[in-house]
């Protein structure tokens, strides 16, 4: 026991030589986040959502009738603040969807509004970009979807009217009857805000805000980028110590409890000031955050101890990659690579909203996904002792991954 | 103190790396195993050592079985291993001070082992601008911090260059003067002459030889 605490005082003094390197790395990488959160604040509309969605409009448009109800649409709509219709050429409107001006734009085809009165209905052809699989595509399609089903159920309409007052022998009052209808499709129309209600997002305790989503997303990816740091440290080029060492009666998995303990004691000098460095920095700067509005300084303390659990289990994690690689480029690389997948699988550097529904799913079970929904259930004052399990359970798998590598490549290595 | 070595055999999967190894080794003489390149011969010290299991075979010290008393292993036995054995980043104190106890350190220094060794000259320069033999002997210092009555090493001179291969086999001789076994795993001239005893390791098996200060003709019986 006094060889393996010797081993370990050993270990964290090793550790602490390289730390100003690492303070500095680390300070690097945290303000490149920090600049990465500023820009993805101001790309997700956080700080101006006046921003309308532009559309463009082309082809057979000249017709009175769809005139009047592009004029009406832009003018009389309410939502003419969240949409906003452009009448251009076809060039130039490939032009401004290509460089991101329109998020899309509407072909009318010839003879689109005579189609629509003779019943034979000419479709519309919706073209936006293919790099846009986003939600901005995914509203406008289901906008457009809305007016083509609109336009559709007004003539059915129209024409089961025509049909009731024939058989009814009533066509002296078919022409006022039309007007109304057609006044009330007008009307409904006209105020699309009747049809798109503004977003609401259920409360399921779940969701944090996107400015909290962020924060949670990449201060977790900056702890999982923290293994780089010490990558010439930690990687084990050869074990010829941890030979010697285990015929000296010194077992591998008291070897391992040392080196990961000085690592763990490392990532979290550095992280927590870091992180409590961070969210004062986020709180001075007067970005707005939800979840810290009431009580700030009580949740701020309580947040910065939630990256506890956090950092121990990725300082196994990264342990057991630092076991894996033979060499400091592969040590990196190992750490960068899995840093990067786990933490974009996670939700960590984009929505998990936008995924489909397996990787959602699976977020929740693997560390970078279970990492973010413990901040966030922290943000949100939600239980997360559930969360708190798996992580505790994949610190231990981690660090017994750590020493059957350690084992295997004592066994292979000359 | 006699060392013997029954019918060890090792595996990896359905390769046999080691078939039949039977050597006997007793206090004050240094035993040499020969052999080219991947005949096994590192792999028979580190099965000594207790880094890999022997697939069958006895490891005897004085009638008691080596491979079945972990805390008999550590006692008696000093492994020097091929490669670097050290903490780059720390001093030769540092490194020490994971095998010896702190007083117990500054007496070897003083008077002991490490002085022998000549690592009092350099106990406070970091390993990393140590030169290859400065680290070697570091090593040895390392190994020996339990006065082990066996010292397993590994190729020890190999890329080192005559003042330190002088400087170690000085202390190995000096080892076996002290009554210590040694058991060598060499292709170095210097150390072959150094042994009291060769075994050539040959398709798994040791074989006795008389070696007779010609090289050309042990090459031969690789």
């Amino acid at each position: 026991m006094g060889k393996a605490f010797t081993y370990l005082r050993l270990q964290i003094k090793r550790a602490a030589k390289a730390l100003p390197v690492v303070i500095m790395t680390v300070l690097i990488i945290s303000v490149c986040l920090f600049l990465l959160f500023i820009m993805m604040k101001r790309i997700g509309n956080i700080t101006d959502p006046q921003e309308p969605l532009k559309l463009g409009v082309v082809g057979d448009i000249n017709d009175e009738f769809f005139q009047i109800g592009l004029a009406a649409m832009k003018h009389f709509d309410s939502s003419r603040f969240a949409v906003e219709i452009i009448e251009l050429e076809e060039e130039e409107a490939v032009k401004m969807t290509r460089d991101g001006t329109l998020s899309g734009y509407a072909v009318i085809p010839e003879g689109f509004v005579r189609s629509v009165m003779t019943g034979e209905n000419k479709q519309i052809t919706l073209v936006t970009t293919d790099s846009s699989e986003d939600l901005m595509t995914q509203l406008v399609i289901e906008f457009m979807d809305q007016i083509s089903g609109y336009l559709l159920e007004t003539q059915n309409s129209i024409y089961g009217l025509q049909r009731y007052m024939t058989d009814n022998s009533m066509t002296d009052q078919t022409g006022t009857a039309i007007n109304e209808i057609n006044l009330f499709y007008v009307n409904l129309v006209m105020r699309r805000d009747n049809l798109f209600a503004p977003m609401q997002f259920i409360d399921t305790g779940n969701t944090v805000s996107s400015a909290a989503g962020y924060i949670c997303g990449l201060t977790v990816f900056l702890v999982m980028l923290f293994g780089i740091t010490y990558s010439p440290v930690y990687t084990h080029r050869e074990l010829s110590l941890n030979a010697v060492l285990r015929s000296r009666g010194m077992g591998l998995v008291f070897q391992m409890l040392c080196e990961y303990l000085s690592y763990l004691f490392m990532m979290l000098i550095c992280i927590i000031p870091l992180m409590s460095g961070i969210v004062y920095a986020i709180h001075r700067s007067g970005i707005s955050v939800a979840e810290w509005e009431q009580g700030y300084f009580e949740d701020y303390r309580f947040f910065v101890l939630g990256y506890i659990p956090i950092v121990i289990m990725f300082a196994a994690a990264q342990y057991m990659l630092f076991m894996a690689a033979d060499n400091f480029i592969a040590g990196v690389s190992l750490q960068f690579i899995c840093a990067v997948v786990f933490a974009y699988l996670g939700g960590c550097l984009y929505p998990l909203s936008f995924f489909p529904e397996i990787i959602r799913k699976s977020a929740m079970y693997q560390p970078a996904g279970l990492s973010y929904r413990y901040l966030a259930d922290i943000m949100l004052v939600n239980d997360g002792h559930g969360t708190l399990l798996r992580m505790l359970i994949y610190t231990v798998l981690f660090l017994a991954a750590a020493v059957i590598i350690m084992d295997r490549r004592l066994k292979h290595e000359k | 103190m006699k060392i013997e070595l029954e019918h060890i055999s090792k595996n990896y999967g359905r390769k046999r790396v080691l078939r039949d190894v039977s050597v006997l080794a007793e206090s004050g003489t240094c035993v040499g195993i020969l052999g080219g390149n991947g005949c096994g011969k590192s792999t028979l010290l580190s099965v000594l050592a207790g880094i890999r299991k022997a697939s069958s075979g006895r490891f005897l010290c004085d009638d008691r079985d080596v491979f079945k008393d972990r805390r008999l292993r550590s006692q008696i036995i000093g492994y020097v291993p091929q490669g670097t054995p050290l903490v780059e980043e720390l001093s030769a104190r540092d490194n020490l001070l994971i095998f010896y106890k702190p007083k117990e350190l500054e007496r070897e220094l003083e008077r002991g082992t490490l002085k022998l060794l000549g690592i009092d000259e350099y106990i406070n320069v970091p390993v990393r601008k140590m030169s290859g033999g400065m680290k070697k002997r570091l090593s040895i210092g390392c190994a020996v911090a339990n006065h082990p009555k066996l010292l397993i090493l590994d190729e020890p001179s190999a890329a080192l260059d005559l003042i330190c291969k002088e400087s170690i086999q000085g202390y190995l001789r000096a080892y076996k003067r002290n009554g210590g076994a040694i058991l060598l795993a060499t292709h170095d001239e210097e150390e072959l002459k150094l042994c009291d005893k060769w075994y050539i390791l040959k398709r798994g098996v040791a074989m006795p030889y008389s070696y007779d200060g010609d090289v050309a003709k042990l090459i031969r019986n690789f």
